[in-house]
């Protein structure tokens, strides 16, 4: 098993400085996500375009931490050589940046939509189920990095059932936005950006679990993904790897 | 110890002499010797049992040298049990009192990793005080404007972050440094506070917004009366009062109304240049109109284009030169600049009135606030102008700072930074 305190292990302190740092980016990269995330979120349901638009704009931010990141990790490959949990780590790291520069995009995805979206004609329930969505794949992925910073098998194992609500949600949206197109044409314009919005915050979904799962590569040397999702009877019956 | 001795003596006599008896006095004394080296490594041999287990059974009775070491000892392990004992129940009680503290304390040491928290500090940033020791606090509040201000050097002012664990509240976060590098972290739950101020902001906007409706027709009505011949003479005065009074109730409700809308915009948009020269200049004429005012000498040293929202600025302006020529005698100056200096750019209005006296220079800026209460009515005040260009300024991400001297005069200057400015030059291209 590996901790967090593994980390400082090293003999050289410049190793485990950079270690350190390096896992510490990631996570201001992934509270960076949470943030745009969360303000796109509040855009769409708010019909705030001008804040929509900023989420969409300051999706550069996400990508120049990507591209910083596996500049880092490269380097340390190269001069380092790690072998074993850091070796992992690293690996992890690589994996993790790229779903979570993904989030990035999607958020960026939904700021635009959302911009668009204050212009037109809003629901009386004020787009509440997707709000609900949202706020649900937000709290994954603030579980995701969390599981991320403590190293907790358990907390990222707990997180990957909750896809399975979100596929839900998301499902019930969509059968709710055909309902809509079907009863009123002219609406279907409206309609279908508000379903691409539910698709994107569905993927968030996705990208969260992927990082529980590069959690649980990292901590035990396992890799579980695809195998997780064989097992649907809910939140107890997931066992963990041993 | 000195019995010790005498024992020890009285024995190497005894054995010399028994060897003397038996014709070999060294022998004797040898055995002896080692007789007494013997019994000591056997109380040597006690004391280190006695020492790994504190068995009071087995300390020895007397009062010899090893007696006394013993008793030593074992009064030393019971004064270190009692302080040790004493600390654990101190530790207790100040760990207890931080617990009952409502705001969450996180110790941080010089590399940002977490040292200590309190109960409040798991609440509320949702850190798990056993197992979270030693990481660094950004891994837990990621939220990028908090990840800045940890980096920044300046933490004096408490920046407000959304809380990582619980939605919907909001903390009012301040890193107090103390010792050699390390700082505090203090969070505390404002949301309540924030649900406050929206609510009186609200009040106001709606307020002032309910009133504008019955103003106006009170207002034309007014209007019509003013100028109707058929109203008898006796009612000309009074009528010119209320419309007088009606126009200004009219200025308080619009800048109440401007002020609640710039509270709840943020930072302005850097995307418009403005051209502050042109904008004082158009306010100028306009204000200069009035020809019984005092002259406004305008000095445009630079020619440089501020980023931000142009109506508001017009505003800056337009508050800021009536205030001063309601405050200047008729014939002295009145001066308005536009230049710039080492980190940015001024602008500044300086008038040659009657000045504020020091101690309300600070309240100047709050709303309703006049130096003289009894002479608003008449120069047509409302106390609202330098309220709303604080704001303004603020939002612009500049200074809004006031000097004055009684008799002479008071300068008002806002200051705007250098990232906020772009030439006129390179904006033509």
């Amino acid at each position: 098993m590996m901790k967090s305190t593994d980390l400082t292990h090293h003999i050289s302190r410049r190793y485990n400085k950079d270690l350190e740092d390096l896992r510490n980016h990631v996570l201001e990269m992934g509270g960076l996500v949470e943030t745009q995330l969360a303000d796109a979120i509040t855009a769409l349901v708010t019909g705030d375009s001008e804040l929509g638009l900023r989420v969409a704009h300051d999706d550069y931010k996400v990508n120049r931490y990507e591209v910083n990141i596996d500049e880092e990790c490269s380097r340390i490959l190269a001069t380092r050589a790690p072998a074993a949990s850091d070796l992992r780590l690293i690996v992890a790291i690589i994996k993790t940046i790229t779903d979570l520069e993904r989030v990035g995009d999607e958020a960026e995805k939904i700021g635009f939509l959302a911009s668009k979206l204050a212009g037109m004609d809003r629901p009386s329930d004020s787009y509440r189920e997707v709000k609900n969505l949202g706020n649900h794949v937000l709290r994954m992925l603030r579980d995701a990095m969390d599981a991320f910073s403590r190293l907790d098998v358990d907390a990222a194992l707990a997180v990957v059932p909750e896809d399975e609500i979100a596929d839900q949600e998301y499902e019930a949206i969509a059968r709710q936005c055909i309902t809509f197109m079907m009863e009123d044409p002219r609406s279907i314009n409206r309609v279908m950006n508000v379903t691409w919005a539910a698709r994107a915050l569905e993927r968030i979904g996705d990208h969260a679990k992927n990082i529980c799962e590069y959690v649980i590569y990292m901590v035990q040397g396992r890799d579980v993904r695809h195998t997780l999702k064989a097992n649907k009877s809910g939140t107890s019956g997931v066992e963990a790897p041993k | 110890m000195k019995k010790t001795i005498a024992q020890l003596l009285f024995l190497l006599i005894i054995a010399t002499a028994l060897g003397w008896y038996y014709g070999s006095p060294v022998g004797g004394a040898l055995v002896g010797a080692l007789l007494a080296i013997a019994w000591n490594l056997q109380k040597l041999y006690r004391l280190d049992r006695f020492m790994t287990h504190w068995d009071l059974n087995s300390l020895p009775e007397g009062d010899d040298a090893w007696s006394q070491i013993f008793s030593k000892a074992h009064y030393l392990r019971q004064r270190n049990l009692w302080h040790k004992r004493r600390y654990r129940s101190l530790l207790k009680e100040i760990r207890k009192s931080t617990d009952a503290m409502p705001d969450s304390a996180v110790l941080l040491n010089e590399y940002g990793e977490i040292q200590f928290c309190n109960a409040a500090a798991e609440k509320l940033i949702g850190i798990k005080s056993r197992q979270d020791r030693g990481q660094r606090i950004n891994n837990f509040i990621r939220s990028p404007r908090f990840v800045q201000y940890l980096k920044s050097a300046n933490q004096s002012q408490p920046i407000e972050i959304a809380s990582p664990v619980i939605d919907d509240v909001l903390l009012s976060c301040q890193l107090l440094p103390y010792g050699g590098g390390q700082r505090l972290l203090l969070a505390r739950d404002i949301t309540d506070r924030q649900r406050l101020t929206k609510m009186r902001r609200d009040f106001v906007a709606n307020a002032s917004h309910e009133l504008r409706t019955p103003l106006t027709v009170i207002t034309g009505y007014l209007e019509g009366l003013v100028d109707d011949p058929s109203v008898p003479e006796a009612w000309g005065q009074p009528l010119l009062q209320m419309q007088m009074q009606s126009v200004r109730m009219n200025t308080i409700v619009n800048g109440l109304l401007e002020l609640s809308q710039l509270e709840t915009r943020g930072i302005a948009a850097a995307t418009h240049e403005i051209d502050v020269c042109g904008l004082i200049n158009s306010a100028t004429e306009s204000l200069q109109d009035e020809s019984r005012l005092s002259p406004i000498k305008v000095d445009c040293a630079s020619d440089v284009r501020l980023l931000g929202d142009s109506n508001e600025i017009d505003s800056v302006i337009v508050n800021l030169l009536s205030n001063a020529l309601r405050h200047t005698p008729k014939d002295n100056d009145i001066r308005i600049s536009w230049r710039r200096n080492d980190d940015g750019a001024v602008l500044q209005v300086a008038d040659s009135g009657e000045g504020v006296p020091k101690q309300y220079l600070p309240r100047l800026t709050e709303r309703f606030f006049r130096v003289d209460q009894g002479r608003g009515s008449t120069s047509g005040g409302v106390g609202l102008g330098l309220a709303i260009v604080k704001y303004i300024v603020g939002r612009h991400e500049g200074k809004l700072s006031i000097e004055s001297e009684l008799g002479k005069g008071t300068s008002v200057s806002c200051y705007f930074p250098a990232k906020r400015l772009v030439s006129a030059a390179a904006s033509s291209d």
